[in-house]
């Protein structure tokens, strides 16, 4: 153990020794940037780009039905608009909004230096560009998709929608979500681990808690989706009939697949502005937020509620009227937790001295909205109601009442709020609280009076109306307030140029705030905090207003730059006791290589180029094992010195290190979309038309039999490969791994041979979603072998030893879960034959 | 001054509304011509009436906040986040949810002899009505459905082809038509006389025009009209 | 049992309760669409009827269950005492907090059972 680098003198070698490590080099070396600052920006500007987009498309909507019987636009574009404007908003800017607005604050906010997976957050950033471009390529070239944003079956079935329409939304979709799912496990892992020494979970910012619950809440919420996307895609290229009752599959199941995503949603989207708001109103009250603990509470409520809620989308389906029931009291009752936090926030505001600063301008103008918006979600719950204005603009109105009143709003203030730390600037004059009234008055003007064109009777979705509907007036105000709105977007957009650009320089904690993100130079270097600070409180500046100052010379953790090595601190979840240096990686191309490389996956199923797709799917998972070459250390370190007279172990040789816990998160999306899947097949058997099908699908047992036991040995000898005896052996070791990819290729292989025996999927549902479950056992196992002989590399090439094995940990979790899924499926295979002959 | 009895409060408030807002319209929610539409129109007066209340108390606490700033410093936390959090949700969500329940039950087609029959099937971009029980054999028509005023009619919806819905406003609530799958809606209109309807789900570029009337005719009148409709085509 | 409620305090204790109640949830669902589609509600005895019956105990146990981590939650708060951080005790509270919220959720629901038409 060495003693650690002798501090420099002065703060700004520090910083030049930091900086020259840390930061993203110039010009080309930019696509290589895997920094959190940089990575989180180009969300936000993407994000703003694509909402100026969805804004464009919004606007020709209400050209287009500010009169009765507009000759402007034809009902085939029409079709592409409103799906693109939903889809735009709804997939390519508000979740990749908070996503970098999170990415950029919670290292800031937590003490930490980058998020716990630098290269993952460039990954997700490509994909999402990627994805977003093939989305927008598809609108410029007028082959949108055009089944609304929720695209319902059999409209978006390849026998009604035989163009190439759907499937750029259900693949650009699905691209843009692997950005969401990566972002999810990142947050997680960032808020649990990668906090300030001290930072204990009741001691940390509501931001992240808030961060936290809502990315637990994607990681469950998006695989129902993806899976549902990825079903229909199947169906439209290659005929395997899940949502077509002709033979014996589902428009519901679409349905069900979709809000189950769909509800959570816009819990997803609201729960960031709502920790924004947590975080921007106790500091314009200039006192603590009222509440902590059961903030914390009613945000996992929150998350959990929201997911019982999504029948209320189909509640004109038919179901069973106590579904009917269940789902209206599940809808009432999420309006409870969302009431504690309006209150909280209300009281604070109460008990406080607010300024009515521009940030505080927009919080009330949420409160405003949303309120409203939270109301009349009460009275979407109530069934009866619920079936008269289902489907029309009510719901349109409602819709947006929540989402711009609980979303936009809140990141208008953010906004304002966090710019001075962005840019470094504040504003001279501000044209904010010009954009604000524009933006207030239209929006109420074009949504308010829409909530009686709706009981007015006018449904979703049309691109005309006649003039003796009493229709007209209520469009045209709608109309004329969309267009002061888009002003004052505009006039925002303006501000936010001139405040970037001519601001001027922004003096420390403009708002004098607590949480750390302040205690940062404005704008912040690539390493954020020169040392990292140890916490004791909840509002770390409020006690020690030149905290920063302090960081900034070394006197905290990590005050020095180790080996080249880019440094910081993980620690214990509950305590926020050091537990682990975390080594992070540098700026690479392999992010973007890695995202061109699944781009060519998704761009050659979109043109049906089959071959290339299996091609550019090898190429693009190759890549990411790649990664990994520059993972890991090839020498026991034992534990480092940290500063402050204390020591930590590298993260590789800790128990609990970030890459671990990334697996864990990762195995959970993973078992919901295939819990999704075996939803899917109980849900066909039970209520699709046209069952029992005409053939069963009876394996034998001895093939299944021979594919548990090949997975259970894979999972016992990777364990085993970690035991005393063997991990410190190396040719001990490397056999458990040779037995264990020697095993998975068994399973594998005795997984194609069950394959071999389902009769052609696309004749039912039946052999269709059975095939689809053998299907994705079979990939685990593939998986699996590739996991196993990775493993083996690793450790022939010295990166795995005694106190070294965390790439045997990670593939030990998956053998298990890959053993799981592959009894889950057999067993789900052999009983449902025995179930349908009862 | 005592308050007028119950059953008068739903008209009375309907009408104070209808007159107030201008809500009467071919396709009104408000302007309603059947007891279903009816009863979901006073609920939306009540629902109305609650959330203005709520919202009130809202924006009187945020101005109260900036016009007397420090004003509840003294209040208890527990005050806001309980009260305000969780007893104020109760008192009004349970007598909603209570009120939801017992309406929609009341709204629900439960069995009933002597509802007449007719089958709907949706395609694009037209409704198909067979009616199966009309006298001298089925009848069948398109895009018009005619009815007995004040008598249930008991629609059996399906879908051709895509998902659409089935929407009479004036009258009652809508329900999807879905391929493979039969839903029903009990509909009565009290009163002879027409009735539009729209496709109330997104169902292609024909959506907007795919329109619906209801012909209500005196009840004496209704099955000889049937006897003179089409026979269904093969 | 001894052991669970004297264990410091894990972030895992506050979704517990909720993990319950999603298993309520999903399995009043499954099962009252399963029900529906196999008649259970036409087996009746009385004013009881098959389906409803186990709604009603599907229900109750997970309300049971609820009880039994409330208890659990109560136990561990009582005993935690100064010697446990500022941490463990708030996530102490906080559990207990989500505990009952979810015993709430879970009642709320099962209010429907009573109240409604089953199947249609």
């Amino acid at each position: 153990m060495t003693a650690p680098p002798a501090p420099p003198a002065d703060p700004i070698r520090l910083h030049k020794q930091l900086d020259a490590v840390w930061r993203t080099p110039a010009g080309l070396g930019q696509l290589a940037a895997v920094n959190h600052s940089v990575i989180g920006r180009r969300f936000i500007v993407t994000a703003l780009v694509f909402f100026a987009v969805g804004g464009i498309l919004a606007m020709l909507i209400r050209a287009q039905l500010a009169t009765p019987r507009s000759a402007f636009l034809g009902p085939d574009i029409y079709n592409q608009i409103f799906t693109m404007h939903g889809t735009v908003m709804m997939f390519l800017f508000a979740i990749p909004l908070f996503e970098g607005l999170a990415m950029y604050l919670l290292p800031k906010m937590l003490g930490a230096r980058d998020m716990a997976f630098p290269r993952l957050s460039a990954y997700g950033y490509w994909c999402y560009l990627f994805g977003g471009s093939i989305l927008l390529l598809a609108l410029f070239f007028g082959v949108a998709p055009d089944g609304g944003w929720f695209m319902y079956t059999p409209l978006s079935s390849r026998t009604y929608t035989p163009g190439i329409n759907a499937d750029v939304w259900l693949i650009g979709v699905t691209f843009v979500e692997i950005s969401a799912l990566s972002a999810a496990v990142e947050i997680i892992v960032t808020v649990l681990k990668l906090r300030a020494p001290g930072m204990s979970l009741d001691k940390m910012p509501l931001f992240a808690w808030y961060m936290l619950v809502t990315a637990f809440m994607m990681l469950v919420g998006f695989p129902p989706l993806i899976l549902g996307s990825v079903l229909l895609e199947v169906e439209r290229a290659f005929n395997l009939p899940f949502f077509d009752p002709a033979r014996g599959g589902d428009p519901l199941l679409w349905q069900h697949l979709f809000w189950l995503f769909g509800h959570p949603e816009v819990y997803i989207i609201f729960l960031p502005a709502a920790g924004v708001v947590s975080t921007v109103l106790p500091v314009l009250a200039r006192r603590e937020i009222i509440g902590y603990l059961w903030i914390v509470v009613s945000i996992v409520a929150l998350a959990f509620l929201s997911f019982g809620l999504w029948v209320h989308h189909m509640f004109t389906v038919g179901i069973p009227h106590l579904a009917l029931a269940f789902f209206s009291a599940a809808s009432t009752a999420v309006a409870v937790p969302t009431a504690v936090q309006i209150f909280a926030w209300i009281g604070t505001l109460l008990a406080g001295r607010p300024q009515l600063k521009l940030p505080m301008l927009f919080l009330l103008g949420f409160f405003f909205v949303f309120v409203a918006g939270g109301l009349t979600g009460v009275m979407l719950a109530v069934v009866p109601f619920n079936w008269q204005v289902h489907d029309t603009h009510f719901v349109v109105a409602h819709l947006h009442y929540v989402l711009v009143g609980g979303f936009i709003f809140p990141m208008l203030a953010a906004a304002y709020y966090w710019l001075p730390h962005f840019t470094g600037r504040s504003p001279r004059h501000s044209l904010g609280t010009g954009a604000f009234w524009l933006i207030f008055i239209g929006f109420n003007l074009t949504f308010l009076v829409m909530h009686w064109t709706g009981l007015m009777g006018m449904p979703r979705r049309v691109y005309t109306y006649s003039p003796d509907t009493g229709w007209e007036w209520l469009n045209l105000i709608s109309s004329i307030g969309g267009f002061l709105m888009a002003m004052g977007f505009a006039l925002f957009a303006v501000d936010l140029f001139l405040q970037w650009r001519f601001g001027r320089r922004a003096e420390r904690n403009p708002w004098s705030a607590g949480t750390l993100e302040w205690a940062t130079p404005m704008p912040p270097p690539a390493y954020n905090f020169a040392s990292l600070p140890p916490v004791t409180a909840r509002a770390p500046l409020a006690d020690a207003r030149d905290l920063g100052t302090e960081l900034a010379r070394g006197r905290g953790y990590l005050g020095f730059v180790r080996h080249g090595w880019l440094e910081t601190l993980g620690v214990e979840i509950t305590s926020g006791r050091v537990e682990q240096v975390v080594r992070l990686p540098r700026p690479t191309y392999l992010p973007l290589i890695s995202a061109l490389l699944t781009g060519v996956f998704f761009v050659s199923v979109l043109f049906k180029l089959y071959a290339l797709a299996v091609l550019g799917f090898v190429a693009a998972v190759g890549s990411l094992l790649l990664w990994s070459v520059t993972s890991g250390d090839r020498r026991d370190r034992g534990p480092l010195p940290i500063g402050c007279g204390e020591v930590a172990p590298p993260h590789s040789e800790a128990p609990d290190a970030p890459s671990r816990w990334a697996m864990v998160l990762v195995l959970v999306a993973d078992a919901t979309a295939f819990a999704s899947l075996a939803f899917g097949l109980l849900f066909l058997w039970v209520v699709a038309p046209n069952w029992p099908p005409p053939q069963l699908i009876e394996p034998g047992l001895t093939k299944s039999a021979l594919v548990i036991v090949a997975l259970a040995i894979a999972a016992w000898s990777g364990g085993r490969a970690l035991a005393p005896g063997f991990l410190e052996a190396p040719s001990r070791r490397d056999l458990q791994m040779i037995i264990a990819a020697a095993a998975q290729t068994t399973a594998l292989g005795g997984l194609i041979a069950i394959l071999m025996i389902v009769p052609d999927p696309t004749r039912h549902a039946y052999t269709a979603a059975t095939f689809a479950i053998l299907i994705y056992a079979a990939m685990h196992a593939g998986l699996g072998v590739i996991f196993a002989l990775f493993g083996l590399w690793r450790s022939r090439n010295g990166y795995v030893s005694a106190v070294r094995s965390l790439d045997l940990r990670i593939a030990v979790l998956w053998h298990k879960a890959t053993l799981g899924i592959g009894v889950a499926s057999l067993l789900l295979i052999h009983s449902l034959p025995w179930a349908m002959g009862q | 001054m005592r308050l007028p009895a119950f059953r008068f409060t739903g008209p009375a408030v309907a009408a104070v509304g209808l007159t107030l807002a201008g809500c009467t319209g071919p396709l009104s929610t408000l302007d309603t011509a059947g007891p279903a539409a009816a009863s979901i129109a006073t609920l939306w007066w009540v629902m109305l009436a609650g959330a203005m209340a709520l919202f009130a108390l809202v924006v009187a606490l945020l101005l109260a906040a900036f016009v007397k700033p420090g004003s509840g410093a003294g209040t208890r936390p527990l005050l806001w986040l309980a009260g305000g959090g969780l007893v104020l949700p109760a008192f009004v969500l349970t007598p909603l949810l209570f009120y939801a329940l017992w309406s929609g039950e009341r709204l629900l087609a439960h069995p009933l002899s002597g509802a007449i029959r007719i089958e709907a099937e949706a395609r694009q971009w037209q409704w198909t009505f067979t009616y199966p029980d009309a006298a001298g054999g089925p009848r069948s028509t398109v895009n018009v459905l005619h009815v007995p005023a004040g008598s249930p009619v008991d629609l059996r919806i399906t879908s051709a082809d895509v998902i659409h819905s089935f929407w009479v406003p004036r009258l009652a609530g809508k329900i999807d038509a879905i391929p493979g799958h039969t839903n029903m809606l009990r509909v009565v209109a009290e009163r002879p006389g027409f009735y539009r309807g729209v496709c109330a789900e997104f169902c292609g570029t024909g959506h907007t025009g795919m329109e619906v009337l209801v012909e209500a005719h005196p009840p004496d009148e209704y099955a000889a009209r049937l006897v003179r409709l089409a026979e269904p085509v093969h | 049992m001894k052991a669970l409620s004297q264990r410091p305090a894990g972030p895992v204790f506050l979704a517990l309760g909720f993990l319950i109640w999603a298993s309520a949830f999903s399995m009043l669902y499954a099962a009252l669409s399963i029900g529906c589609e196999l008649g259970w509600n036409s087996i009746t005895w009385g004013i009881f009827d098959l389906l409803r019956l186990i709604l009603f105990m599907l229900w109750a146990g997970h309300m049971t269950l609820l009880a039994w981590l409330y208890r659990v939650c109560r136990k561990r708060l009582d005993t935690s005492g100064e010697e446990n951080s500022s941490a463990a005790r708030f996530l102490g509270r906080a559990s207990l907090g989500a505990t009952m919220a979810a015993v709430a959720s879970t009642f709320w629901i099962g209010l429907a059972i009573p109240l409604s038409s089953t199947c249609g």
